[in-house]
């Protein structure tokens, strides 16, 4: 589903590397941890699978494409096979928890009894039925997060890439935003979530891949702990 | 995809809404820039009218002095009738130059009226075998006893035509420099509009919006400002002409005053589209800076 081959990142501007002949491979239906201190390439590596950016070297394939020869009027095409999570949910503030997930629907040209279909049964999914007319700011943080959740989710993506999806959040609403990735994990969808959350790493004993500073991955561990600076 | 014209129609009217003075100095922009153009093509059709009717016109005046005798007046024309380059000779009198006169402005009488035979000269008008030999015999006309002056329409045409280079040069300038500012102007709105929705965009690319699902409101709101700029171009620019010919037509009867309603047609179809150029660069000027996708 993931694939990384000798895959290096020097951002051009500041000659900075991100990641260094990284090789990881991650198959469908994995749920897979990322772990590592802050500037060890843990978001870049997130970005360069949504072709957000491009390696320096090596190459990549994603949900059975070839990244590095994908030519750029694709890349959306790409995108809707993967749904993203932030730390700062990325919602819209003047659209509705329902105008919110609709807008990812809609925005794909998927016709109006799709979405009208599609966003209540995402919206029960993660537990905010009826919240759908609320405003983003009139919800805790972690309603928020389940609404980019559904958002992510609604369109049915193989992956769900979360960049530090608990990083805003008290650690009992963490427990509950886990819960509903591990469902949606449990549906087939491979996810890679880059945490800095020690708790969640160490009761999940999922797969972590360890990364240090300088972009080099150091632990590739089935089932493993959150390791580093414990 | 299915393209979804009604959602970027209503797309691009929010963005126009939200912002609502800089898209009216933007149509302002284009509506001046196009008035500009449209009125350096006006201008210059309509000299070309005025001069096409005395451009193969090879006649010459030459007006005699005020003090010869009639000796000298019959020798000369006797001397210029006998040369090879000219086809006929016509005096005209002092009393004919008046007549002629009184009827070319029949309709300003303050002006027939200020004006006796004494104040004019007579003159022969003399037309030529071949035009090209026209400065050898002007020079040679000058140089006859009792010719005060020699003018050939061809001169006069010349003059007025050098003036209409210089209006509708400067003219140009103005349209160039106008369509410019109105290129800046729409490509600023539109960027203001690519900011204020930048977390769409952002939600938008996320989710796999293609490039031109995200650019279309865009391009279709720098549109419409070109469209309306245009549009109010050309009704300035009719009413204008309007006035201006019930005002040369009170004033200049004699200027043949009519531009045809296909050269009107004409002038409209370039204004409309030069501003959906202007529209169009603006629009993908900001897109391609500030809308990365």
């Amino acid at each position: 589903m993931i694939r990384l081959e000798h895959v290096t990142k020097v951002y051009e501007q500041n000659r900075a590397v991100a990641l260094e002949d990284v090789s990881v491979d991650i198959q469908k239906g994995e749920f897979v941890f990322l772990v590592g201190p802050s500037g060890s390439g843990k978001s870049s590596m997130l970005k360069l699978l949504t072709r957000e950016l491009a390696p320096s070297q090596g190459r990549i394939w994603v949900a059975g494409k070839e990244l590095n020869s994908l030519s750029s009027w694709k890349v959306p095409y790409l995108r809707r096979n993967i749904g993203n999570i932030f730390q700062d949910f990325k919602l819209l503030p003047n659209k509705t928890v329902y105008e919110n997930v609709a807008f990812a629907l809609e925005v794909i040209g998927r016709p109006k009894h799709v979405v009208s279909q599609q966003v209540p049964q995402i919206l029960e999914l993660v537990g905010l039925a009826n919240k759908r007319n609320n405003l983003p700011h009139q919800l805790s943080g972690g309603e928020q997060q389940r609404v980019s959740i559904a958002r992510a989710f609604v369109n049915r993506p193989l992956i769900l890439l979360a960049d530090e999806p608990t990083g805003n959040l008290d650690p009992q609403t963490s427990v509950g935003i886990m819960r509903l990735l591990d469902r949606i994990n449990k549906t087939g969808t491979t996810v890679l979530m880059a945490t800095h959350d020690q708790n969640i790493v160490n009761s999940m004993r999922r797969r972590v891949i360890e990364m240090e500073p300088g972009g080099r991955v150091i632990r590739d561990q089935a089932r493993g702990v959150y390791g580093y600076g414990a | 995809m299915s393209l979804k014209p009604a959602y970027f129609a209503k797309e691009a009217a929010i963005n126009t809404r939200r912002n609502l003075l800089m898209a009216a100095a933007a149509v302002l922009a284009v509506t001046l820039s196009m008035f500009f153009v449209g009125s350096t093509m006006m201008v210059w059709r309509f000299f070309d009218n005025v001069t096409a009717r005395w451009k193969n016109d090879v006649q010459i005046n030459a007006f005699l002095a005020d003090d010869a005798s009639e000796s000298q007046r019959s020798a000369a024309e006797v001397e210029i009738r006998e040369w090879n380059e000219v086809k006929a000779v016509t005096f005209i009198s002092k009393e004919e130059a008046l007549d002629e006169f009184r009827e070319m402005f029949a309709d300003q009488e303050a002006l027939v009226d200020s004006v006796t035979a004494d104040t004019l000269p007579a003159s022969f008008r003399i037309s030529l075998e071949d035009p090209s030999m026209l400065p050898q015999v002007q020079d040679r006309l000058e140089k006859v006893a009792g010719i005060d002056d020699v003018v050939s329409a061809q001169e006069e045409v010349k003059r007025v035509q050098r003036v209409v280079t210089i209006l509708n040069a400067f003219l140009l300038v103005l349209a160039v420099i106008l369509v410019i500012a109105a290129v800046v102007l729409v490509s600023n709105t539109i960027r203001l509009a690519i900011y204020a929705r930048r977390r769409e965009i952002e939600i938008m690319r996320l989710v796999g919006a293609t490039n031109w699902f995200i650019r279309w409101p865009f391009i279709l709101e720098g549109l419409f400002q070109g469209l309306v700029g245009a549009g109010l171009a050309i009704a300035i620019l009719l009413v204008v002409k309007k006035l201006a010919v019930q005002w040369l037509s009170n004033t200049a009867s004699f200027l043949p005053l009519g531009i045809p309603g296909t050269f009107v047609a004409f002038a409209a179809f370039a204004m409309v589209f030069l501003s959906v150029l202007i529209a169009g660069g603006g629009s993908a000027l900001s897109l391609r800076r500030y809308l990365d996708v």
